[in-house]
């Protein structure tokens, strides 16, 4: 029993150093940013999708597929444009000319693939945004009357423009609750950018021999294990608590939703295990709580009047509570 | 298995800890209780030594006070001493039915960090330390007290003549208090009271012993025979009004 028990252990362990690994490969290409780093491992570790705020040129698309590279998943790309139709991203049926008899073949959009960067999100219509909708919650796209399953594990990462909102559709409330967390890439430090442009600027292509540390069998395995990473009541009440008194808040014109309550423990706990740790922390908890709820609430012009943004207020009720 | 006997333990050796304070509550209380009662002459119940009474007092409050004590006991006392254990005492109480690989990694780490953990951490040693030089000055004032017979009053009703006329106001209720007092005790004092025939003759015999040589033996070496009357034959009136009297005092008792 005991010997089973630390084998178990030890099976724990190795999952803590795979993690380890997977963040020094991508450290190989992208120069610093952990935080960011460390929220997109949390994402693909809780099987949730990813809105990245950022501005352009910051990396994400070299992240993204870094990333995918390391642990062996395929990766496709969407820029989306007003003109984006929802066929454009899920597939359509052609005819398959080759065959004996005329037929319609269902071809794959980049949806069809592990990780899907949807570039510029909120530059595509309602109608193209929605189209993303299912599939983030299904985990499949549905071409006619005919419904497809996406690849497994599947983890979409949508982009946005904070400084252009002209020509913009803001995403409503239902589709960016979906989104497990919103992540704000911030410009490098002054060493770090100075690191970066030494890297890509001496040599045509640069991209290094990255390793596959683990395969899309053992990622499974990893949402799995994350899953189970011990929680005590106390600790989850506590992050219960903060979403529902975001629902009270003064400030808010809306809080955010009992998925963000279960999104918030399910990050928590992927935190936990990226750290090593075999049970979640109130400071896990504390942790997530920015990038899980800063999107899902609305504030009030009060609270805007004042100058506050989402951050503020989140830490304001992470303190309170 | 390893962790529930691990919270097993960690709950036995608080109220290890909990027995010990409650003793010395329990034991200190005793003492003063002993101690006030004996300076001032309290009888708590008739019939009943006080020993046994405070006893009993005593010993009901040690398995209330030990009884509160445990219903209070919460993991967090142990991660508060050891920060070592922080959240993870709680996490693994809480998931204690699971057996996935996460689950025993946690008791697994839990073990490891638990190892140094005794009793001691929790401790409240200057507590004990004051409740036992607290027992320990009652015992010496108690034996002090034994030594000395030093007692503040014997008599309760001592104590109310002491007071007797210090508040104008109340000084008929504390002479009615007294008056009743020597009342209830005059028939220990005068005796059952009985029926005396007026009129009748008592007679005395007084008898002596001594040699002839003693100086003044001779005026006193003859027998005398004294005859006292009960009561004046003349005053009849009067001796039925005292016989009234004492029937009524009688009747009173």
């Amino acid at each position: 029993m005991k010997i089973k028990s630390m084998n178990e252990s030890k099976k724990y362990e190795k999952a803590n150093e795979k993690l380890a690994d997977i963040k020094e490969e991508v450290g190989k290409v992208i120069v610093g940013q952990e935080k960011i780093l460390d929220q997109i491992l949390v994402a693909i570790l809780c099987d949730g999708n990813i809105l990245l705020e950022s501005n352009p040129g910051m990396g994400k698309t070299k992240m993204v597929s870094t990333i995918s590279k390391v642990i062996g998943l395929d990766f496709s790309r969407i820029q989306s444009t007003p003109d984006l139709m929802p066929s454009d991203i899920t597939g359509t049926h052609i005819i398959d000319e080759e065959a004996e008899s005329a037929e319609f073949v269902f071809q794959k959009g980049p949806i069809f693939a592990n990780m899907v960067l949807a570039d510029e999100i909120n530059r595509a219509t309602p109608k193209t945004q929605s189209a993303l909708l299912e599939a983030m919650q299904e985990k499949q796209v549905t071409v006619g009357n005919q419904s497809y399953k996406l690849e497994n594990p599947f983890f979409l990462m949508a982009t946005q423009n904070p400084i252009e909102q002209e020509g913009t559709y803001p995403l409503p409330e239902a589709q960016r609750d979906r989104f497990m967390m919103k992540v704000e890439l911030d410009y490098p430090s002054g060493s770090e950018e100075n690191q970066i442009v030494e890297r890509f600027t001496e040599e045509l292509n640069f991209s290094p021999d990255l390793e596959q540390v683990i395969s899309q069998a053992s990622l499974i395995k990893l949402q799995e294990f994350t899953r189970n990473v011990p929680i005590a009541d106390d600790i989850r009440e506590h992050a219960v608590e903060i979403v529902r008194e975001t629902r009270e808040k003064d400030n808010l014109d809306y809080g955010a939703s009992p998925r963000a309550s279960m999104n918030l423990v399910l990050a928590a706990k992927a935190k936990a295990l990226i750290e090593g740790r075999s049970h979640v922390s109130i400071s896990d908890i504390n942790a997530m709580a920015e990038p899980v709820l800063r999107h899902r609430i609305g504030l009030s012009f009060k609270a805007e009047k004042e100058g506050k943004d989402e951050d503020q207020i989140v830490q304001e009720i992470v303190h309170k509570v | 298995m390893r962790v529930e006997k691990l919270l097993k333990r960690l709950k036995r050796e608080f109220i290890k800890v909990n027995v010990i304070q409650a003793s010395l509550d329990s034991i200190g209380l005793f003492l003063t209780m002993n101690l006030v009662t004996f300076l001032f002459s309290i009888e708590i119940a008739s019939g009943l030594e006080n020993a046994q009474i405070l006893l009993a007092v005593s010993i009901i409050f040690f398995i209330g006070d030990l009884a509160y004590r445990t219903k209070n006991y919460r993991l967090e006392i142990y991660e508060r001493e050891n920060p070592e254990l922080k959240e993870v005492l709680r996490t693994a109480r809480d998931n204690l039915d699971k057996s996935d690989i996460a689950s025993q990694a946690l008791f697994d780490d839990l073990m490891e960090r638990a190892r140094s953990v005794t009793s001691d951490s929790i401790i409240p040693s200057k507590t004990i330390i004051q409740k036992i030089l607290v027992v320990g000055g009652l015992s010496f004032m108690t034996a002090l007290s034994g030594i000395a017979d030093i007692q503040i009053q014997n008599n309760p009703t001592e104590i109310l003549s002491n007071f007797e006329g210090l508040n104008s106001k109340d000084n008929n209720t504390e002479r009615k208090g007294l008056d009743e007092i020597k009342f209830k005790n005059s028939s220990r004092i005068l005796g059952e009271p009985e029926q005396i025939n007026t009129g009748s003759n008592i007679s005395i015999k007084i008898q002596g012993e001594g040699n002839k040589t003693d100086p003044g033996f001779e005026s006193y070496n003859e027998d005398k025979e004294v005859a006292f009357e009960a009561a004046d034959p003349q005053m009849p009136e009067n001796l039925k009004l005292a016989r009234e009297y004492s029937l009524a005092i009688r009747d009173f008792e």
